[in-house]
């Protein structure tokens, strides 16, 4: 049984649970084929077991991050995800891994909301963006066509209402998404994490190219902006057309032409929501 | 700094992730306050409510589906060890995974039993499984790849809400995995089980084209809800709401083609010698 406790996280939780949903041995199984040499026999030592290869975890992580590779908004969403990351110190998760007769617990984690950042968060979170916003931003600024569609959202060049509007279609978007919907729960809850704390004032002053002035917002999310109900009307059909044209390919002949006919009404209606 | 440390099965470790996320640190501590002054207050009681009253009512709409997953899902958060969820939020232990437990049972895994009792609870679920074995003419790796697309295909919808937590998904999922697909099918079609190997990835591919069948008929359906919706958005030009209307009929009319389609294939195939 481990004798050290370090207070930890949200995040390092939710990803330890998820790493519970994994087959474990058999990721230690590869490790041990691919890497004998960091598993000597250790007969001389009773009860000797090796700590979890933190490397194994970190492929799956990664593996799971290819989720975000097709979407229009998936370097925004990647770099969201990335940026919650940062918070885990990964070889703290695989050391709280205890495997039958395979690998030893090294530590317990506990909860707490004033967590100690060790030395290796510490580092993570010197190298990569200061803040969710500025993750946003990063993303942005490397994706030309991102940026238009973004501005494009913008309302009538006011800051306030444009943050509004981005704010209530990031709310919804992601949980329309096919990938977003199907990739590992730790991806979506990091998300949706960093979705909340991004400061999208700042996020509109930029795309508008002023300075934040001083807010006006009401407080509530504009939900029903015609604006975003539009582009979140037209993402919809977007996802549910490609979906549609997706499963078509493997249908037979009837139900393959019932479903291309629907892929391309909805193709044909986004369209027209487009031209309006 | 907390003193002891304790394993903690994926369940707990799931429901843990979900109440960090849930923000339940304060409810467990002012539970522990009032235990100190009344001595009533029980965390258990506390997380159980806070998961069932928080969340979207995901089960109830579907009133022969429903008890199946509800089933599947509270098996699942009865292996939840909630004085533990309690000591880690509050930071008097600290948890580590330990590898899931494993319960002996009359049938090969307990889930197994689970869902046969469940299915055979509910006739008219019983009568469409029973369908579904008889398509396959008593193949028993067919009917229980078939059966196992099924259930997974008609998980609640709602669990895919923003309202809905990943909890629900997750634990139901963990079922699912476990349940013995084969000795479900011997059940169904009436014959002795014997332990055969499990499927190769090729088999599950081979009923892709009944996967993207299913696929397409839920897509269909939450095409027809979401549509349906925004026809009736006000703040949209009445041409938008018109295409949206639409397309929501032309969903719920493929949707009822689609499922006549799927009746008259298996009534055929019963019908065959």
């Amino acid at each position: 049984m481990p004798t050290y406790n370090y207070s930890t996280n949200p995040e390092t939780l939710l990803l330890l649970a998820w790493c519970s949903t994994l087959d474990l041995p058999a990721l230690l199984q590869k490790d041990q084929q691919a890497r004998p040499h960091k598993y000597p026999e250790r007969a001389d030592l009773d009860g000797w077991l090796p700590a979890f290869p933190e490397d194994m975890l970190s492929e799956q992580i990664m593996e799971a991050l290819s989720c975000f590779q097709d979407g229009f908004y998936d370097p925004v969403f990647l770099n969201l995800v990335k940026y919650r990351l940062q918070f885990v110190d990964v070889e703290e998760v695989a050391g709280a891994i205890g495997l039958n007769d395979l690998t030893k617990p090294w530590h317990g984690l506990f909860y707490s909301d004033h967590t100690f950042e060790n030395y290796t968060v510490e580092k993570q979170r010197a190298k990569g963006p200061a803040n969710e916003t500025a993750a946003f931003l990063e993303a942005v600024s490397e994706h030309t066509a991102l940026q238009e569609r973004l501005m494009s959202q913008t309302s009538n060049g006011s800051v306030c209402q444009s943050a509004c509007a981005m704010q209530a279609f990031f709310a919804v978007y992601p949980r329309l998404r096919r990938t977003c919907q199907d990739a590992p729960f730790f991806v979506r809850e990091f998300l949706f994490m960093s979705l909340a704390r991004v400061n999208w004032h700042v996020i509109a002053a930029h795309l508008l190219c002023m300075e934040p002035p001083p807010c006006t917002c009401t407080g509530h999310h504009q939900q029903y902006d015609p604006t975003v109900q539009v582009a979140l009307f037209e993402a919809l059909l977007n996802n549910i057309g490609g979906d549609l044209q997706q499963v078509a390919k493997l249908l037979p002949d009837q139900h393959r032409d019932t479903a291309l006919f629907l892929s391309n009404l909805c193709d044909n209606t986004a369209h027209t929501c487009t031209s309006m | 700094m907390s003193i002891h440390s304790t394993p903690a099965n994926p369940e707990t470790l799931i429901f843990l992730a979900w109440a960090t996320r849930a923000g339940l640190q304060k409810d467990m501590i002012e539970v522990q306050k009032e235990r100190r002054n009344h001595g009533s207050a029980k965390p258990e009681r506390v997380l159980r409510a806070r998961i069932t009253y928080s969340q979207p009512p995901v089960f109830e709409v579907d009133s022969v589906y429903g008890p199946v997953y509800q089933a599947l899902f509270n098996y699942r958060l009865d292996r939840v060890e909630f004085d533990l969820i309690d000591w880690v939020l509050r930071g008097s232990y600290g948890v580590y995974l330990r590898d899931a437990d494993v319960e002996e049972c009359a049938s090969t895994t307990p889930e197994t039993g689970l869902l046969w009792k469940s299915i055979t609870q509910n006739e008219n679920l019983l009568f469409r499984i029973k369908r579904i074995g008889r398509e396959w003419n008593g193949e028993v790796r067919k009917a229980a790849n078939a059966l196992r697309l099924h259930f997974t295909y008609q998980t609640p919808l709602l669990m895919r809400t923003p309202e809905s937590s990943f909890l629900f998904q997750e634990f139901i999922k963990m079922s699912l995995e476990q349940v013995n697909w084969m000795e479900l099918a011997t059940h169904v079609l009436e014959v002795p089980y014997q332990p055969e190997p499990a499927f190769q990835i090729e088999e599950k591919m081979d009923d892709e084209e009944a996967m993207q069948i299913a696929l397409m008929r839920e897509m269909l359906w939450r095409g027809y809800v979401d549509f349906g919706e925004f026809s009736q958005c006000p703040l949209f030009a009445e041409s938008t709401r018109e295409l949206c209307l639409e397309l929501a009929d032309h969903c719920r009319n493929m949707h009822q083609e689609i499922c006549k389609l799927e009746k008259k294939s298996t009534d055929s195939s019963s019908a065959s010698p």
